[in-house]
């Protein structure tokens, strides 16, 4: 977890050194402030100029009031410290104050040219004006705590001869919190006079090499207020300093640590950082916001439908996808069918999606990598944030448990959406049940100045039940520790151990029949990882890890005391994965930069089992076992292994222009073995063996990244290739759950996808949002099956996961600090679908028939959302605040096909049907929170 | 089967949370392939004349009336050598005389089919032994619906299954009212078929041996035809591994919901092939089976009263306007005024 933070930010940090190098400096507000007028200019004439993002309004008044001369008055509790984003290119002063207060519903008075009195507009007459002037005068009124850059000196050593001989000094340091004494992660540190800077690491360290001398060192990051340090550095300085928060709301603090060229500067193609703000404001389902409904407006992410668990990401299936939270993996993501994901977005606070390279760190997926980090809690006070919606709330609470040394966090979520079945009418659905809960806690805990130890845990569990026949029940446990010691500036280590648990069952309420099935996957693993930073154009990460898996038995167990069924264990396959791993990132020339990584993995069986020999050339099938070897606790069965290279390259076009392009090679070990489209919580996950072999991916990709107007505007064009092998294909019909004789349903398939993504992103503004469009194309080839087993006859046929189109658009306009309106527009072609092409009549009853697996498409999906969120938690800084949203999900009422299905009509004729499970505009209001 | 569960779950919660679902039908242009043949047929223990159909598929967007395969030459043989010929019948339905051959457990035996030129086969068929059926009985869900359910004891020495699978049929009772008095008041027994249920099917290996399994095999609304006396016939035959398997996909593929939690439909390849080419794909089956009947019966006076109104109305109320088939039953389809002799 830990280095995943580090190499995120080591990269940060060589990103921004590219940008000074080439004199491309984030826009900031001290760069956009104008300058002054000359004097003999009057106000009259003044222009006004530039990009003012990040600064409240009382700022911006306080700014103009010295660099034009005038002298504003107005209510302190009226004018809004919310931040404005306002560009201004030759406005004339008074045309820019109004565009300055407009949509904060304030207006200004000139008692003189140069004195101008704000108030809000309806109250805004000459009486008030001056009565405003008057509590000015009389010192009543007096200018807020104004969110500008303070100074600090900083001085190291002495001028001497010696002193300035050497050709450089380091100035280290940490930056931290003032209040919470958390790190400053991502935060930069400039000297624009020598062009040079550096960032925060993940621990808030910084490293600096300036020559021998004076210098002003300009301290910017997200949330913080800026500071300038007059530097003095004749000798090797380090300094802890601390940096004071801005006002803003709770979203803003646990926005993603990336900087906003990170996809031009970025060495890795095919990273996606998605921003928890963005994730909220969002119009979502019953006005629950979710993190993996968010990636999905992401280009290459895809969804099958309406509730599906996990996500598709490039056409792969969502085994494919290696989900980490904290470090621990998630076998399972779904609450309440798919509908919602296992997320708490209240205490996330970075999320890094890994489509296309995927440092060598990770492994055992071969489509993507979704690596969510959790905040630590607030090692000063104590916070709270919730939620209150139509289908669940949420409450989140975090704090100190020793001050300064020890935080902890702690969120949990509970759904009560049973109210909404019992007030539908139809038997079967008032008697119905759907609930689910997760928890989640970490703990944090500064040993040392330079060690820090978390500890996080997460519980969730699902029960669904249909009325009083049957159900679904299933849990994910997880903790995972982690231990970080920072050895030097250049050197570190981390260290993590996960326990991870996955049940689930399928149970039948009443009668002989009555039983539970019962499944579930239990992982052990340690990693440990070391960080190098050889210098400021190179690093190296260098690592093991090892992971076993433990399958628990397949159990079916009689339920209730008048059931007959037999109780039944079935042993399933045991292993361990282990690999070990080299990742460096470097620069080759001012324009050429690189990042590889070598990954060598390997994956052994292990006993107790029985493992059947099948006749060659004949179907695979019980009655074709020839042998069986029996294989002791422990003992190796089958052993797979091989190198696994990663190398990603960049192109520096210029400053807001790159190429990159890169390879992967990447094995999977474990696989779920589903034959539907979306997977059901009983699915198997079974470990490779001597019958499945491990999937092996070969990823291509290519992409230009151009960013425009100081990265307001950004857009990506990329294009990937996808070859796979040892795709677990699948009989016609196959019986999936407690089967001792699994392989015989199975077939070994390749697989292709391939496809190119287009994005345009406008990063902030009063209108902002983004346009992604995918083009993606994935095929199975079931070549090696015998004539009679293979599906499509041997042909490529799409995969389940084959939505040619996807089309995202997401728009924010924020109408003011407190007021924000966004739309969502989705569309992708429709899933692929097995048409019958005919029917027949057998055993009295009328079937039909389908030969082509996946040759038609149900329809396509489309939908509109809207949302209208009325934000007050920028209000004040500290207490209690809130904000509303209201959304309508499904606006122009799309009937969307959840099914499709074949049903006699009314001739007697078979005919295609679509089921839409959501075939109306759904309405929603949620209510969150913070303290 | 799980995934189907879950496309219910998935399908009706789904429904309730969001209160709102909808089907409509979808223009879709099919797939035309060509006309598969299809068998269907078995052979049982009854000792009664047994039925084989040949028929083609009908592309979908067709009515159902799926081509008959005529003038084939039909024979079935066992492993002594005996070989008997299937008598047309109808245009696609041949018969075989139930005392020419009957099915005997423990016996293997083979259909071959000769028809427009090309000779088709079944795999050999091995008569299962007879799993007997202790009785049958119905229970009564809020007075709207009649379940039928089997008892059937898992012999304790049987290693894998048993496997079964039921036909099912009902007779009820239509008492003619009093019409004129030159129409007598006769009482008719009607015959109906199952149409459009699942196939009920068992695969009896999870359950525990030497216990009594009582799976569910059918349902029926609870009409006006309980108004007198309904009987349930459950034919229940015990199937080889080889055919509960392909029975057991038909069924899966009569629950599919084509919701994204069902499996991939695929064509259900049966046990006959083409002799001169395996890969043309035949479908349909054709097995063996002994064959165990159990009776229900089931009186109006199970139900609450005044929950069941007879067909022909109660004593002195009848319906309005009245049936024609309250005066003349038989007018009723597969009506009849012979007592079945089962009836008590």
């Amino acid at each position: 977890m830990f280095m995943n933070k580090v190499l995120l930010l080591r990269r940060c940090c060589m990103i921004l050194l590219c940008a000074l190098l080439q004199n491309v400096l984030p826009a900031q507000v001290s760069d956009t402030i104008p300058p002054a007028p000359d004097s003999a200019v009057s106000i009259d004439d003044a222009v006004v100029n530039g990009d003012y993002r990040g600064i409240s309004l009382v700022d911006l008044l306080s700014i103009w009031q010295e660099r034009f001369g005038v002298k504003f008055y107005f209510d302190p509790e009226i004018v809004p410290q919310y931040k404005v984003y306002i560009q201004f290119k030759d406005d004339r002063f008074y045309p820019a104050l109004r565009k300055a207060l407009e949509g904060n519903n304030l207006a200004f008075s000139l008692l003189s040219k140069t004195t101008i009195v704000i108030a809000p507009r309806q109250s805004l007459n000459k009486e008030y004006a001056m009565n405003i002037a008057a509590e000015w005068e009389a010192g009543r009124y007096t200018w807020p705590d104004r969110n500008l850059a303070t100074e600090i000196s900083l001085s190291f050593g002495s001028t001497s001869a010696s002193a300035l001989s050497a050709k450089t000094y380091q100035f280290r340091g940490r930056l931290y919190d003032e209040q919470t004494e958390e790190p400053v992660i991502g935060a930069t540190l400039l000297v624009q006079a020598l062009e040079r800077g550096t960032a925060t690491d993940a621990d808030g360290r910084f490293n600096l090499a300036l020559p021998p001398g004076k210098h002003q060192v300009l301290v910017q990051s997200v949330g913080y207020r800026n500071l300038t340090i007059n530097l003095e550095i004749f000798k090797d300085g380090q300094a802890d300093i601390a940096l004071a928060q801005f006002v803003m709301s709770l979203d803003e603090v646990i926005v993603s640590a990336k900087y906003a060229d990170a996809n031009v500067r970025n060495t890795q193609i095919g990273v996606e950082n998605l921003s928890v703000k963005t994730i909220r404001e969002l119009p979502s389902l019953l006005g629950e916001p979710d993190l993996i409904k968010g990636l999905e407006t992401l280009a290459g992410v895809t969804t099958v439908g309406e509730g599906a668990a996990g996500f598709n990401v490039r056409g792969g299936n969502i085994d494919q996808n290696l989900v980490l939270q904290d470090g621990a993996p998630f076998y399972n993501t779904a609450h309440a069918l798919g509908f919602y994901s296992v997320f708490n977005t209240d205490i996330i606070s970075n999320v890094s999606l890994y489509k296309g390279a995927i440092p060598a760190q990770y492994g055992g997926r071969t489509s993507s990598v979704l690596d969510v980090q959790l905040r630590e809690g607030n090692f000063q006070e104590v916070h709270g944030s919730g939620g209150i919606g139509l289908a669940y709330s949420r409450l989140s609470i975090e704090g100190p448990l020793w001050r300064n040394r020890i935080s902890g966090i702690a969120a949990v979520r509970a759904s009560y959406s049973n109210w909404m079945l019992k007030v539908v009418r139809q038997y079967e659905i008032r008697t119905s049940a759907v609930n689910f809960y997760d928890f989640t806690a970490k703990l944090s805990f500064k040993l040392t100045d330079r060690q820090t130890l978390t500890l996080t845990g997460f519980q969730s569990s699902d029960y669904f039940r249909y009325s009083k026949e049957f159900g679904y029940e299933w849990k994910n446990q997880n903790a995972a520790l982690g231990w970080n010691v920072i050895f030097s500036d250049r050197f570190s280590s981390a260290f993590r151990a996960v326990v991870g648990k996955y049940t689930s069952s399928l149970f039948e309420e009443g009668g002989t029949n009555a039983s539970r099935l019962g499944n579930g996957l239990t992982n052990i693993s340690l990693k440990q990882s070391v960080f190098f930073q050889a210098n400021a154009d190179w690093e190296w990460m260098a690592g093991v890890e090892a992971t076993r898996y433990l399958p628990q038995d397949e159990r079916l167990e009689a339920y209730g005391e008048s059931s007959t069924v037999a109780p039944m264990s079935l042993p399933k396959d045991r292993g361990d994965e282990w690999a070990a791993f080299l990742q460096t990132e470097g620069k080759i020339s001012e324009r050429l930069f690189f990042s590889a990584g070598l990954r060598y993995s390997g994956f052994i069986q292990r006993g107790p089992r029985s493992v059947y020999t099948y006749q060659e050339g004949v179907p695979r099938e019980v009655s074709t076992i020839i042998d069986i070897t029996e294989y002791g606790k422990n003992e190796a069965i089958q052993t797979y292994s091989g190198l696994e290279p990663r190398f990603s390259i960049k192109w520096q076009l210029g400053p807001e222009r790159s190429i990159k392009a890169g390879y992967n090679l990447m094995r999977q070990y474990i696989h779920l073995i589903s034959n539907t489209s979306a997977a059901t919580p009983v699915d198997l996950w079974q470990v490779s063996n001597t019958h499945i072999r491990p999937q092996l991916a070969h990823v291509y990709s290519l992409g230009y990244f151009h960013n425009f107007q100081k990265n307001l505007w950004q857009v990506s064009a990329e294009v990937y290739y996808k070859d796979l092998d040892g795709i677990v294909a699948y009989k016609e019909i196959p019986r999936l759950l407690i089967n001792e004789y699994l392989e015989t349903e199975l077939l070994s398939a390749v697989g292709k996808a391939y496809g190119a993504e287009f994005s345009v992103k406008k990063t902030s503004g009063r209108w902002s949002g983004q346009f992604a469009y995918a083009w993606s194309r994935s095929f199975v080839q079931t070549r090696d099956a015998l004539p009679t087993e293979t599906v499509n006859g041997g042909a490529w046929f799409p995969s389940n996961f084959d939505q040619p189109h996807q089309i995202n658009l997401t728009l924010k306009r924020q109408v003011n600090p407190v007021h924000a309106f966004t739309v969502n527009f989705t569309y992708r072609t429709g899933r692929p679908f097995t048409t019958a092409e005919a029917g027949y009549s057998v055993g009295g009853v009328v079937i039909s028939h389908y030969s082509l697996r996946n040759e038609g498409r149900i329809p396509d999906y489309h939908r509109l959302d809207i949302s209208y969120t009325v934000d007050k938690t920028a209000s004040k800084e500290k207490g209690y605040r809130s904000n509303f949203t209201f959304s309508i999900y499904n606006l122009y009422a799309r009937s969307n096909a959840f099914s499709v299905f074949y049903k006699r009509n009314v001739f007697n004729q078979q005919q295609v049907y679509r089921l839409a499970v959501i075939g109306t505009a759904l309405p929603a209001i949620s209510y969150n929170f913070i303290f | 089967m799980h995934t189907s569960k879950f496309s219910i779950i998935a399908i009706l919660l789904a429904s309730g949370i969001f209160l709102h679902s909808c089907v409509d039908a979808l223009e879709f242009n099919p797939t035309e392939g060509e006309e598969l043949l299809v068998v269907d047929g078995k052979l049982t223990t009854s000792g009664e004349d047994q039925f084989l159909r040949l028929s083609r598929t009908a592309a979908v967007g067709r009515s159902d009336n799926f081509p008959p395969v005529t003038g084939a030459s039909v024979t079935l043989r066992d492993e002594l050598g005996n070989i008997v010929g299937y008598e047309e019948t109808q245009p696609g339905r041949y018969q075989l005389d139930g005392s020419a051959m009957q099915g005997v457990s423990g016996r293997t035996y083979i259909l071959r089919i000769e028809t427009d030129g090309k000779v088709y086969e079944s795999k050999p068929e091995t008569m299962p032994q007879n799993i007997e059926a202790d009785n049958s009985f119905f229970v009564i869900v809020n007075q709207k619906f009649v379940n039928i359910h089997t008892s059937v004891q898992i012999p304790a020495d049987l290693t894998l299954g048993p496997f079964l699978k039921w036909r099912i049929d009902n007779v009820w009772q239509v008492n003619e009212i009093y019409c004129g008095p030159f129409d007598p008041t006769d009482v008719c027994y009607v015959k109906q078929t199952f149409s459009n249920q699942l196939l009920p099917i068992l695969d009896g290996s999870l359950l525990a041996r030497g216990e009594t399994a009582r799976p569910f095999v059918a349902v029926k609304e609870a009409d006006k035809t309980f108004g007198e006396v309904v009987y349930f016939n459950l034919y229940m035959e015990t199937l080889t591994p080889d055919a509960f398997k392909y029975w057991n996909k038909v069924s899966l593929l009569l629950t599919q919901s084509g919701s994204i939690f069902d499996a991939p439909p695929g064509a259900i390849r049966g046990n006959v092939t083409n002799l001169n080419d395996p890969n043309e794909l035949v479908l349909g089956y054709f097995y063996t089976a002994p064959e165990d009947t159990t009776h229900v019966k089931v009186l109006a006076s199970d139900f609450l009263p005044y929950t069941i109104n007879p067909y022909c109305g109660v004593a002195g109320f009848p319906p309005f306007p009245l049936p024609t088939e309250c005066c003349t039953c038989t007018r009723l389809p597969n009506s009849s005024l012979v007592k079945p002799d089962y009836w008590e």
